[in-house]
């Protein structure tokens, strides 16, 4: 059972793993306004945050829009989180999400670095001890392959194959006897697909297009994810979210590359709205997901503490109860073991007292959670 | 390290991957993606790591590319340490060797290789362009601040110090110098300290120290707490004992010349 709870993002390079996660975690107190529950950062969290914040602002301010204002991810990061259950103090559960740089998940960059092959085995046990993986599609790289060679560009664009494959390891461990009361929460999550939507303040009309060319292309992924974990349930959310909400995509090239055997693609940009202003949709939904996955999976560990509380005080009981003799009484009452023995169950009662309460609290804390309605773009498959 | 055009090109060291990932112990401490410079001296080696050097060229998405330059033993060359140094902390410096390296590394040298062009000279282009990094006076007489300290990165006498800790670096000194991004409290910069076995240095880029500030590394543990020591308790322990023998011979004396 995980001490502290994990989730992780997982695509190739340049599909945008850190705006995504910026996004989300860029506005958390704004996300979960009116929820039971904040989300604090750690120190090193807030601050790889407000970087990576001040240059997706830094590319809105210089008026043309980079869609990669981003620097690129060059090291694995651990963002750590403390989620907080608001009219208790007492409820302080850490959770950590993982991003790396896409390039890792190919094995034959871990092949060639032992930078990458030491810090992927690290991310590996990370993201198998997720109890969500969020996994963002490049949406236009899905929508604008229109000739065969860009539509044969797709898959390797997308490392679909190494996807599949961390999911495959990822849903294996899931199903592992000691990870099943864990949730399991699979998030597909296209992003850049302001332009297919009319929703946040854009013309598009491709929503059910989108929707269906993520179903064809991940099916795959889906049905390892499904044969993996037989055993359990895995919740499959469908989540496309507008990672700045302003800027729409005005043209794509797919330039040929002659270290690549397929085309690469490339994407311009523009504003829209006057001033532009970030407009980020869909993406308090995952939030909302996330936390209710932690509190879920904490839950389940509090659980457990309070049987093994109840387990222990059962104990002191049977030994305070049974029969004794006169020799073993007089030991037992004059050696001080009596004493200690009410001491201990009194401190069991306290805990299990505790756990009770904070477990209500949460129950409740979840229950308002599930009640908050998730964006209309969010399904669940 | 850098990375190519392609979006599959990602991040990679082009060139000799370095045997020792030195900078390890502070590598959580800092921002890689960022502006950062990492100094360690260990076993009289000189190491240093500087990242975010700027590139002019982009990948296929339209991202600045960037330069992580690692150089290991600089220790004998006191000149090419305080360019890297200077090169480290100012924006010029680090934007005058990014330049420098475009012109050893730019057009299409760095896919080539990354598209596994074998290119056995990576370090001497870099040399090449240290070597033309314009030439940097020792920093004034003055000490090194304490043994593990945090300061203001905008601070000229914080950045003096730092300068002067890299100078006993490079005369054998062990331990880190290093910038971050990453760390902004003298709160997380104690706990980077207590994360790192040996002494450090830390400028913090963005943050609310205002002044070089000791920072402290955890001691021996706490001792044993009050109370007796063991010796002591097992005299107690015979005293009390004895005591309770001679109180029970007096309770069955006074029992038995009531009975009998």
């Amino acid at each position: 059972m995980n001490p502290s709870f994990k989730a992780a993002v997982v695509g190739p390079s340049r599909v945008g793993k850190t705006t995504l996660l910026t996004a989300i975690l860029a506005e958390t107190e704004r996300l979960l306004a009116g929820s039971p529950v904040a989300i604090t950062p750690d120190e090193k969290t807030a601050n790889r945050v407000r970087a990576n914040r001040r240059q997706l602002r830094g590319a809105l301010e210089a008026g043309e829009f980079n869609a990669a204002a981003l620097k690129g991810t060059q090291e694995k990061s651990e963002y750590t989180l403390m989620l907080q259950s608001a009219g208790d103090d007492t409820i302080d559960i850490p959770f950590s999400i993982l991003d790396f740089p896409g390039g890792w998940l190919d094995p034959a960059v871990r092949e060639s670095s032992s930078r990458a092959a030491t810090d992927w085995a690290r991310c590996e046990a990370h993201i198998r001890e997720s109890v969500m993986l969020l996994v963002p599609i490049d949406s236009a790289v899905l929508m604008e392959a229109v000739t065969p060679p860009q539509r044969r560009a797709v898959p390797d664009l997308l490392a679909f194959e190494d996807v599949e494959a961390v999911a495959r390891k990822w849903a294996m461990t899931r199903n592992m006897e000691e990870y099943r009361d864990e949730p399991a929460v699979l998030v597909l999550a296209p992003i850049k697909c302001e332009k297919y939507f009319g929703d946040n303040g854009g013309h598009g009309r491709d929503a059910d297009r989108l929707k269906q060319k993520v179903r064809e292309k991940y099916g795959t992924l889906l049905e390892i994810v499904a044969a993996e974990a037989q055993d359990r349930d895995v919740r499959v959310l469908y989540a496309p979210i507008d990672t700045y909400g302003c800027v729409e995509l005005m043209e794509a090239h797919w330039p040929a590359n002659p270290v690549l055997d397929h085309l690469d693609f490339e994407a311009h940009y523009r504003f829209r709205g006057n001033p532009p202003r970030i407009a980020v949709k869909a993406a308090a939904t995952i939030m909302q997901e996330l936390c209710r996955c932690v509190m879920s999976g904490w839950d389940t560990v509090q659980k457990q503490e309070i049987d093994e509380y109840q387990g222990a005080y059962q104990q002191l009981l049977a030994r305070k109860v049974e029969a004794k003799g006169f020799r073993r009484a007089l030991t037992f009452y004059l050696g001080g073991e009596a004493r200690r023995n009410r001491l201990a169950r009194a401190a069991n009662q306290a805990q299990i007292a505790a756990g009770e309460r904070r477990r209500l609290q949460l129950q409740e804390a979840v229950e308002k959670l599930a009640t908050t309605p998730y964006d209309r773009r969010v399904e669940e498959w | 390290m850098t990375r190519g055009t392609a979006r599959a090109n990602d991040y990679q060291f082009i060139g000799d991957e370095p045997a020792d990932r030195w900078w390890a112990p502070v590598a959580d401490q800092v921002l890689m993606e960022e502006a950062e410079l990492i100094v360690a001296g260990r076993d009289g080696r000189l190491c240093f790591l500087l990242s975010g050097v700027p590139s002019a060229r982009r990948d296929v998405i339209g991202t600045e590319v960037r330069y992580t330059v690692v150089v290991e033993d600089v220790a004998a060359d006191l000149d090419v340490a305080r360019k890297l140094l200077t090169a480290g902390l100012t924006d010029a410096g680090r934007a005058r060797f990014g330049e420098l390296l475009d012109k050893s590394f730019g057009g299409t040298v760095v896919d080539e290789i990354l598209g596994g062009a074998a290119r056995a000279d990576v370090p001497e282009l870099v040399g090449a362009a240290l070597r033309e990094l314009p030439g940097t006076p020792a920093p004034a007489d003055g000490d090194d601040g304490p043994r593990s300290w945090a300061g203001p990165w905008e601070k000229p006498d914080a950045l003096d110090t730092f300068r002067r800790r890299v100078e006993r670096l490079a005369a054998g000194g062990d331990g880190y110098a290093f910038t971050t991004h990453l760390l902004s409290t003298l709160k997380g910069a104690e706990a980077a300290n207590a994360a790192v076995p040996d002494d450090v240095a830390i400028l913090l880029v963005d943050g609310t120290v205002d002044r070089v500030t000791e920072l402290g590394k955890a001691g021996p543990g706490p001792g044993p707490g009050p109370g007796p020591a063991p010796g002591r308790r097992v005299t107690l322990v015979i005293g009390g004992l004895v005591m309770a023998a001679g109180a029970l011979i007096w309770v069955l004396w006074w029992i038995a010349r009531r009975l009998f």
